[in-house]
């Protein structure tokens, strides 16, 4: 009878997972609470992820990109820089050896992003718009993409 | 001696900067260009084919940049030649705009700025020979050591226009190839160019742009003769356009300058002018795969006395070949071509693996 249960809440679990999957609707641009800027245009947006230097009241703003979860990376590329993945990468190893700029940081593990995002006033990441409610210290700043 | 001594301690400060460096405000950027090539040429009308050569090369690129100061240094180390490329101190005055000192690469010559010596990021294995570097018979200044402002400007439209104009050290012309300002054992001798370079693009944030190029180089020479004449000095323009677009799975990269040089000996000005271009073409099978080719061509050339000066200079080629993208930034490449310079005629093929690290 006990293991009829667990089977049961296991099975109930399993139907909700789909759900949580799916959850996430929004993609949102996300800053430190401290950075003075409240909203950004696409093409200083851009800009940033391209590895051009936008400064707003003395404040460098710094991309990093989020490879927490292949549809953000994905909705990333189509969305914010326009380009596939692999043009993207090229398009900044040019650059990179153009004028030797650094790349643009990478994560793959949340807590390394969060920290590397609060380690400047003005860095920039991108999340789903539900997970920002986890830290009080970012505040968002522009809506990325919707499901429709 | 001092010279390799001098070259070894700017690698190992590179090496020592890159892993001591901490600070949260300085950015650096290492990267590793390697290649391995293979070739072999048969010369038209001879059946026995020159001895298969080889190419093993590293070009290490090492960037800092802390606040609107940036530093910049690239070095060549192959089994044909070891050679600090660039080496640039910068300042940016604003979001795009660079003032650089040092060495670099001239802003006239396109394929240089798009593709510096990092292999894998060119499709071809080959260099257009109006592109070529001064010391494989390179006939256009690829590199000077001055100043180079660069700047480039965004619209809201997302267009951009960039303008790069550079004065600095012109190289000395020698017997077969020009030799550059060597910033590591600098030497007098070396008269000034300026290079300029203009260009359009219709999406700043995408590849696809086109521009014009001009030069003014006052060459001096080292001991040369044109038909039993001595030449003490070459004043050479350069002017012409470039493009490079594409189009769905289509790339086309062309340029062509039309260069006028004037040869001054005791006696006599001797002058000649011609026109020097190619056209590449790439088509891409799928994600890694990409088919090319390129046909390079010079007009007027005939009696030109300047390039009796540079008599390996590749006046005409046609060029096929594919390339093939594996794991995460690596590339095997093949070219066939058929070549033609001022002194011989010859089939070439090449096969190159390369790759960029991290």
């Amino acid at each position: 009878m006990k293991l009829r249960g667990v089977i049961g809440i296991l099975f109930f679990l399993l139907i909700l997972l789909p759900t949580a999957t799916f959850a996430h609707h929004q993609v949102v641009l996300v800053t430190n609470v401290d950075c003075p800027v409240n909203t950004i245009s696409s093409l200083e947006l851009r800009k940033i992820y391209f590895g051009i230097q936008v400064k707003h009241k003395d404040y460098l703003m710094r991309g990093i990109q989020n490879q927490t979860n292949s549809q953000l990376d994905r909705i990333f590329h189509q969305t914010v820089v326009a380009m596939s993945k692999k043009s993207y990468q090229r398009r900044l190893l040019a650059q990179s050896l153009n004028r030797g700029s650094p790349s643009i940081a990478k994560f793959t593990d949340s807590i390394e992003l969060y920290r590397e995002l609060v380690k400047n006033t003005c860095n920039v990441t991108y999340m789903w718009e539900d997970q920002v409610r986890k830290y009080y210290d970012l505040k968002i700043i522009k809506l990325l993409w919707q499901k429709n | 001696m001092f010279q390799t001594r001098l070259q070894l301690f700017i690698v190992i400060l590179i090496v020592i900067l890159h892993s001591s460096v901490a600070n949260a405000e300085i950015e650096q950027k290492l990267l590793v260009f390697l290649n391995a090539e293979g070739a072999s040429e048969l010369l038209e009308g001879n059946e026995q084919s020159k001895s298969p050569d080889g190419i093993l090369a590293a070009d290490i690129l090492y960037g800092v940049s802390w606040e609107q100061f940036h530093f910049l240094g690239e070095y060549l180390a192959s089994n044909k030649e070891t050679e600090l490329e660039r080496l640039q101190l910068g300042v940016q005055f604003s979001e795009n705009k660079f003032a650089w000192i040092g060495r670099f690469h001239t802003p006239s010559n396109f394929w240089m700025t798009a593709y510096h010596h990092g292999q894998y990021l060119q499709t071809s294995i080959s260099l257009p020979g109006i592109a070529q570097f001064e010391d494989f018979a390179g006939i256009i200044p690829a590199h000077s050591t001055g100043l180079l402002i660069d700047t480039s400007h965004v619209f809201e439209d997302s267009s951009g226009i960039n303008a790069a104009f550079s004065i600095g050290t012109a190289p000395v012309l020698d017997e077969g190839f020009m030799e550059t300002f060597n910033i590591l054992n600098p030497q007098s001798g070396h008269n000034l160019a300026y290079h300029l370079r203009f260009s359009y693009q219709p999406d700043y944030f995408d590849n696809n742009k086109i521009g014009i190029i001009a030069s003014f180089a006052d060459l001096n020479t080292e001991e040369i003769f044109v038909q039993n004449t001595p030449i003490g000095a070459v004043e050479q323009i350069t002017i012409g356009a470039f493009v490079d677009w594409s189009w769905h799975d289509w790339r086309v990269i062309s340029s062509f300058s039309h260069i006028i040089n004037h040869l001054y000996s005791n006696e006599l000005v001797i002058e000649d002018e011609f026109t020097s271009g190619y056209v590449q073409a790439e088509y891409a099978v799928s994600k890694d795969w990409v088919l090319f080719g390129r046909v390079e061509e010079s007009f007027s050339t005939n009696n030109s006395a300047y390039l009796q000066l540079i008599p390996n200079f590749i006046e005409s080629r046609q060029m096929i070949g594919a390339r093939f993208e594996f794991l995460s930034q690596h590339a095997l490449t093949f070219e066939a071509a058929h070549i033609e310079t001022l002194n011989e005629n010859f089939e070439q093929v090449r096969i190159q693996w390369s790759a960029v690290f991290p």
